[in-house]
């Protein structure tokens, strides 16, 4: 029922990254998209935490193990690498305190993936340029008093993020829409999207 | 860890290039709101300069500690939820001082400062500022001018909050901007291109 | 009566056991023979692998659903959640419900009659625990053939007796849905349970307890559960329910009638359950809640679970509920996550108190029955 071909682009990205039988935890599970379709697709084993009532509802109806839950409180509950991969997907512009949750996923889990939408796309950059906006979501304006809470971020920040953190990039994945984009120096303009492996 | 989401107030902030363009706006003896008062230099500016009966409201419990040290009366709370002990009009002037991008629910805000007193004055730093463009255009990453110091990743600054945006949304709240003044580096221009060439805005407004 | 998605017109029915061998109870005490009564509603499947256990709260009893006549009055206390097509859906599920034990609605309770003595108990009862309880259902389910359950489910009190069968039953369930409940009776919730009892203390006709041939401490009971149902209710349930509005009057009189809606709301409820209800069972059943805590002899309350992280878990609570608030089930929840059982949880909004579980009737169905679909499915129940 979740055909391949109806998951989002960066969704899609992060699911090839993971190996069948794998334990999983997706920290702002939303919906429970993705962990429904790991759980068909990968056989794995899949665990959610999701702030909103409406998401939770959703995952529980798609079949999926969700806690409600807000991260900067309840990571501390799972022990040391219970799981294979933690996977923040999307959800990164959205925390509060995001080197804390980093630290977490990297104790509970042997891996993490992270992707997020880049500020950094080039359309992105020409449109703060003009009219001195920041899209909420690079290509989709939205007025400053109505956005939710959000850190933007780019490419080039995450990485020296994960530098100043001293967390270790083992894979990156950039696309433009649901196109990959060559892992050269102009990343950082021409993806929307990034996706990395951490350890 | 000390970051702007959980400010400890002890680095005594004593001046900030806005407050002698506050004092201007505000009548002697006027009743006076700080809402994220800080450590309350603003509100002992005021009262040593302008004798205001004056009242805060801080989040972090360090700067209503500092606050009260000054003899201030403030309260400890949030200020973007409906503030149920002050009543309407109860005071002449609202204060926000570079405080309405770090909230969660600005519009709340402002909401609330036109209930409760006849004027605001709410300044902010223009995230439209023109270096700010050129550093993502030019450095690909988030622009830092304005964060004092912090990053992305670490800043207090949730709204990407800029001139025009602020004009466009406290008209559509019914406040009229009585005056402005902008400050920064590029001064003469910003009288031109407030959105482009601000660093920081100060607007009085009052209920039309 | 409304028979549309209902499971129409049901009988009580009792198992008696431990009437050679009496039951070892918690308390060093044992106790025989011992009746519960009991309800079931849907079929069970020739598998056996359908049937769910509801556990009732503390004045709750067998009849959850359907009506026991054509009369609207004798509706199940959680019809609004069993019956086909509904949350505990009976055309899938095999649902039983069983009075608890030392309950006063057909179950064995300090109110029946001592064998021994040929008359009633009193408070030569023995003093029961949750545990206990869930003993006895243990042997009901014994008694129907069924060996494990699909899932346990209860609010309050109930959720007590689920997570208590956790505990002690592991291997017998394959999923859990303690509601607005606890792992241990906090020191407030002692604290209520004293004052509803110091309520029947006081009143004269309780004579220690022993009151079966005379006249029946109802003032004491009503007062007890007047005081119970303060804390059932939020502050805003009872203002958007009552007000400051006056009852039958338009203006104060200055006397001590009953005068405004929120008293003639308790009054009321007081009364109706003082012919339902045995004071003796009220106190019986507090203590047993009062002494209530899965912590009890284990390190911590992840160790309490050590043994059933295997059940996955669906744990709810109620944003209102004060009397048992959120963080209770949060620390269920962490204990839960930290033995890495497969634990959903969700803290639903609602301005109820602790009468939600009852009432969030909608999103409660939803949220069940596709926690349910899901485990019908994980464990292949045909």
């Amino acid at each position: 029922m979740n055909d391949k071909t109806n998951l989002r682009a960066d969704l899609r990205a992060v699911a090839e990254l993971i190996q069948p039988g794998e334990k999983v935890l997706d920290l702002g599970c939303g919906d429970g998209t993705l962990l429904r379709y790991l759980l068909d697709a990968k056989q794995i084993t899949g665990r959610g935490v999701e702030l909103s009532e409406e998401g939770v509802l959703t995952c529980v109806r798609k079949g999926v193990s969700v806690r409600q839950g807000d991260l900067h409180e309840g990571l501390g509950d799972y022990p040391d690498d219970s799981f294979d991969t933690v996977i923040l997907s999307y959800t990164i512009p959205y925390l509060n305190d995001p080197a804390f949750i980093m630290k977490e996923m990297l104790r509970v889990g042997r891996r993490a993936i992270v992707s997020f939408p880049n500020w950094g796309h080039w359309r992105c950059r020409l449109s703060f340029l003009l009219t001195g906006r920041i899209p909420v979501t690079p290509g989709l304006p939205q007025p400053w008093d109505t956005s939710p809470r959000a850190r933007p971020l780019t490419i080039r920040d995450f990485g020296e993020f994960c530098e100043r953190h001293h967390v270790r990039i083992t894979q990156e994945i950039y696309l433009q829409g649901a196109h990959r984009v060559p892992v050269r120096r102009d990343k950082n303009l021409r993806a929307t999207t990034a996706i990395f492996e951490l350890v | 860890m000390n970051d702007n989401r959980n400010y400890v107030w002890d680095e005594q902030i004593n001046a900030r290039p806005e407050y002698p363009v506050i004092e201007r706006w505000i009548a002697d003896g006027a009743r006076v709101i700080d809402l994220g008062c800080g450590n309350g230099s603003l509100l002992a500016f005021l009262k040593a300069r302008k004798h205001i009966s004056e009242f805060g409201i801080e989040l972090a419990p360090s700067g209503v500690a500092a606050c009260r040290q000054r003899g201030l009366n403030v309260r400890a709370g949030r200020i973007d939820v409906a503030l149920a002990d002050v009543a309407d009009a109860a005071f002449d002037v609202a204060i926000c001082n570079v405080t309405l991008q770090m909230v969660m629910y600005p519009e709340i805000v402002l909401k609330e400062m036109r209930r409760i007193a006849r004027q605001q004055i709410i300044s902010f730093p223009n995230f439209a500022f023109v270096l700010n463009r050129l550093d993502l255009l030019w450095f690909g990453r988030m622009p830092r001018w304005g964060l004092f110091g912090y990053a992305w990743f670490n800043t207090g600054h949730i709204h990407q909050l800029a001139i025009n945006d602020f004009r466009a949304t406290s008209g559509s709240l019914g406040l009229d901007i009585r005056a402005v003044v902008y400050l920064g580096k590029f001064g003469m221009f910003a009288r031109v291109l407030p959105n482009l060439f601000a660093q920081t805005a100060i607007f009085l407004l009052q209920s039309a | 009566m409304n028979t549309n998605n209902s499971v129409g017109i049901v009988a009580t029915q009792s198992f008696t056991f431990a009437d050679d061998a009496p039951m070892q109870l918690d308390s060093g005490e044992t106790l025989g023979p011992i009746t519960l009564a009991y309800e079931t509603y849907g079929t069970l499947n020739p598998d056996r692998t359908n049937a769910i256990l509801i556990l009732h709260a503390l004045s709750g009893h067998a009849h959850c659903a359907g009506y026991h006549s054509s009369d609207e009055k004798t509706l199940g206390w959680w019809d609004d959640c069993i019956g086909p097509g509904k949350a505990f859906d009976t055309n899938k599920f095999f649902v039983i419900c069983s009075n608890v034990l030392g309950g006063c609605q057909g179950s064995t309770g300090p109110g029946s009659i001592n064998p021994k003595t040929g008359k009633e108990y009193g408070l030569n009862f023995p003093v029961i625990t949750v545990g206990d309880m869930v003993r006895a259902q243990a042997r009901l389910l014994d008694h129907l053939g069924i060996a494990k359950l699909l899932a346990i489910a209860g609010g309050s009190m109930g959720g007590m007796q689920v997570l208590e069968w956790c505990a002690r039953y592991p291997e017998r369930v394959c999923a859990a849905l303690p509601l607005a409940t606890t792992a241990r009776h906090s020191p407030m919730l002692i604290a209520f349970s004293e004052v509803g009892r110091q309520a029947i203390y006081a009143d004269p006709n309780w004579n220690r307890g022993d009151y079966y041939d005379g006249t029946r401490p109802n003032a004491g009971l009503a007062l007890a559960r007047m005081i119970g149902h303060i804390t059932y209710l939020s502050e805003t349930s009872m203002h958007d329910k009552f007000g400051r509005r006056l009852e039958e009057r338009e203006r104060f009189g200055f006397d001590f009638e009953t005068e405004f809606a929120i008293e003639s709301y308790l009054r009321y409820k007081g009364e109706r359950f003082t012919e339902r209800f045995d004071a003796n069972s009220y106190l019986y059943i507090t203590k047993a809640m009062d002494y209530f805590d899965l912590c009890n002899g284990h390190r911590n309350l992840a160790a309490a679970f050590a043994n059933s992280a295997k059940i996955v878990y669906l744990v709810v609570s109620f944003t209102s509920d004060w009397l048992y608030p959120t963080y209770h089930s949060k620390e269920l929840v962490s204990a839960l996550t930290a033995v890495g059982a497969d634990v959903s949880y969700l803290n639903i909004k609602s301005s109820w108190g602790h009468d939600a579980f009852l009432l969030e009737v909608e999103t409660m169905t939803g949220l069940v029955s596709n926690f349910l679909d899901r485990i019908v499915n994980e464990f292949g129940v045909k």
